[in-house]
């Protein structure tokens, strides 16, 4: 009996020291702050935690795919996509089906440009995602002539602010993203093809996958699900400023590190980078009610994210 | 394809005659394309504004703070990393330089030399994360632009502070008939062939193409590395503290667009992010060339909303292009 525990704790250690971190994090924010490890508290902290985890899943296609494979214009997608969005709910009034299909559409082909530019041009993907930030956010300035207008409509406001039985409605869609996403990475073919040029181009390539559409296809993914992510944090927000959402950038590329995802692609699980997200969301409330600023919290991102990479990412010494 | 002409035929000629001058020619066959494009890129202002070497004196004053970045840039590229923080390091240096300047008995001197050594510091510290703690420059330097841009934000939380005139007034002014920036340009093309020279400049070179060759050579690696970060250091700290004459005042988020501009730069001037191939004549080249493009489209007269797209559009068009051809042509 007790070898079956061990056993399963040995091979999900890094799920249950991510819970452990969630736990331990709570309960430090309950004794600073009576109040912060309530039902009703940690029940915002989940919602908070969704845009997050979100946009964190298109990070996570990206890191997949492999070749040191990232995706830092997520945020500025699920900015541009919640200023479209906010137009065409808002003054035009079309419906949120519509308007959901032709965000996602727009996010899949910013990410297809990223995807082409990484495998056809063999521009490394931190400059060209880099470089992506500013397009996209000259082309929300484009889009709204300078003057972002509209917001959400009330049922967009309701899914990501309203409850179903107690339960905020941005959960129910965050858990049902959360078995897609999964399910499209375990289970479909893109999915373990992903994994295996990312681990593996040239086995990958021997046998059959087409390495630059799967590589393409995982930006657009990334694109996609960004798009889909600054529609609920519009819903969410329900104003519409420039670069909304630039402040998850950082956090979406810890959430990865985090989530055990390793740069050199094709390991880790969204599951975890799920917890990796929420663990980094009890932290930024944390240091939010503790009266910390943005400068702060800035100081504290940079600083896990080192202290990551010094605890996973060590380089091997260089011997004779 | 150009380089593979000069490669063939007239550096071979030069080399045998000139060797002594082979580290410039290298740089050169690296640089050439980017200087051509550079005078092109020239002409090509020239045609918008009729007034064109008042023109070209005062957009050097703009362009070399992206100059020195894109120096540092390089640098570090050419020893097999990168730098991401860049763009935060030069908000830090012109936050820390404006505050500085506003505690008590300290005069703009003093500031700028404390900003400088704030340069360095960042210089340092990357170089600890990467070269001794060994983490993986792209991550790390990612990690730390946080560190120093929060660290901007919290002595900086609004644009603000204020710097002595005098510096802007000296910064623009001329020594002789050649405008102050120039001379600073110059300057900073004579440290770049210094360098190349220098061992420390070779051993990065040679780090940065193959560091288990270089190490198997009894190069350290892990120190050449370290200089790399510091040299790149104290060129951040100089384009920091030329933005911040440049400016006289202080914005925690002034530095925000040099990281990316900084690494275009570099690539255009024939940097390789694999390492080991780059040229800091090129990269002053790419910056500006950078720097002229933004005052084409300017002087086009495209509306101030669409500007933004149409510079980043072309970046990214510029580094498609660039690395295609590279990336074909091997």
């Amino acid at each position: 009996m007790k070898s079956i525990v061990l056993d399963y704790a040995r091979k999900n250690r890094h799920t249950l020291v991510a819970i452990g971190i969630c736990g331990i994090l709570l309960a430090i924010g309950g004794i600073l702050r009576p109040g912060f490890s309530s039902y009703k508290n940690v029940l915002n902290i989940l919602s908070l935690a969704s845009f997050l985890g979100i946009l964190a899943a298109g990070q996570t296609f990206a890191v997949l795919s492999g070749g040191e494979g990232l995706d830092l214009s997520v945020g500025a997608v699920a900015s541009f996509s919640a200023i479209v969005a906010a137009h065409l709910l808002g003054p035009l009034n079309l419906p949120l089906v519509l308007v959901l299909l032709i965000i996602m559409a727009l996010g899949a082909v910013l990410g297809l440009i990223n995807g082409l530019g990484i495998t056809y041009a063999q521009v490394p993907p931190l400059v060209m995602t880099l470089g992506m930030i500013g397009v996209i956010n000259g082309l929300s300035l484009v889009y709204s002539g300078g003057q972002p207008t509209g917001s959400a409509t009330e049922l967009l406001q309701t899914i990501s602010t309203g409850r179903i039985v107690g339960i905020p409605w941005i959960l129910v869609i965050w858990l049902a993203f959360i078995f897609i996403v999964l399910f499209v990475l375990k289970r479909t073919t893109f999915g373990r093809a992903l994994y295996a040029v990312g681990s593996n181009r040239e086995a990958a390539y021997i046998s059959g996958a087409r390495v630059e559409i799967i590589k393409i296809l995982a930006y657009s993914f990334s694109g996609l699900l960004s798009a889909f992510g600054g529609l609920m944090l519009l819903g969410f927000v329900q104003g519409v400023q420039y670069e909304m959402g630039s402040s998850y950038m950082l956090p979406s590329v810890i959430a990865v590190v985090l989530g055990g995802v390793s740069f050199s692609g094709g390991e880790g699980e969204y599951f975890n980078v799920v917890l990796g997200a929420i663990i980094l969301t009890i932290l930024t409330s944390l240091l939010t009610t503790l009266n910390i600023g943005e400068a702060g919290r800035m100081l504290v991102n940079g600083f896990i994210l080192l202290a990551l990479l010094t605890a996973f990412g060590r380089a091997e010494k260089m011997r004779q | 394809m150009i380089s593979s002409l000069f490669n063939s035929r007239i550096s071979s000629y030069f080399q045998n005659k000139l060797s002594f001058l082979s580290p410039e020619l290298q740089d050169l066959e690296v640089s050439g394309p980017s200087l051509i494009f550079l005078i092109i890129v020239i002409v090509i202002s020239s045609f918008f504004n009729p007034n064109f070497f008042a023109f070209l004196w005062s957009n050097v004053a703009d362009i070399l703070p992206l100059a020195f970045a894109a120096l540092g840039a390089t640098i570090v590229i050419l020893s097999g990393e990168i730098d991401l923080s860049i763009g935060a390091a030069i908000s830090l240096v012109n936050a820390v330089t404006v505050v500085a300047y506003g505690q008590p008995n300290i005069t703009g001197g003093q500031a700028l030399l404390i900003g400088f050594a704030t340069g360095i510091l960042t210089g340092v510290f990357n170089g600890i994360v990467v070269a001794y703690l060994r983490l993986k420059s792209l991550l790390a330097t990612f990690a730390t632009s946080f560190i120093y841009g929060g660290l901007a934000l919290w002595l900086l939380p609004q644009p603000g502070g204020s710097f002595p005139a005098l510096f802007s007034v000296r910064y623009r002014s001329s020594l002789g008939f050649l405008p102050m920036p120039f001379i600073l340009l110059l300057l900073g093309i004579i440290f770049w062939l210094f360098y190349r020279r220098h061992k420390a400049g070779q051993s990065s070179i040679s780090v940065g193409g193959n560091a288990e060759a270089a190490f198997a050579n009894g190069i350290p690696v892990p120190r050449t590395k370290f200089r790399s970060f510091i040299v790149s250091g104290a060129l951040i700290a100089l384009s920091g503290l030329s933005l911040t004459c440049m400016i006289v005042s202080g914005d925690p988020n002034i530095g925000d667009p040099y990281t990316l501009q900084a690494i275009t730069a570099s690539v255009i001037g024939g940097a390789s992010l694999y390492g080991g191939v780059g040229s800091g004549l090129g990269a002053i080249a790419g910056a500006l060339i950078l720097g002229f493009l933004k005052n084409i489209i300017f002087f086009l007269g495209i509306p101030s909303y669409f500007q933004e797209f149409v510079h980043g559009a072309i970046v990214i068009s510029i580094l498609v292009v660039i690395s295609y051809v590279r990336f074909r042509g091997e």
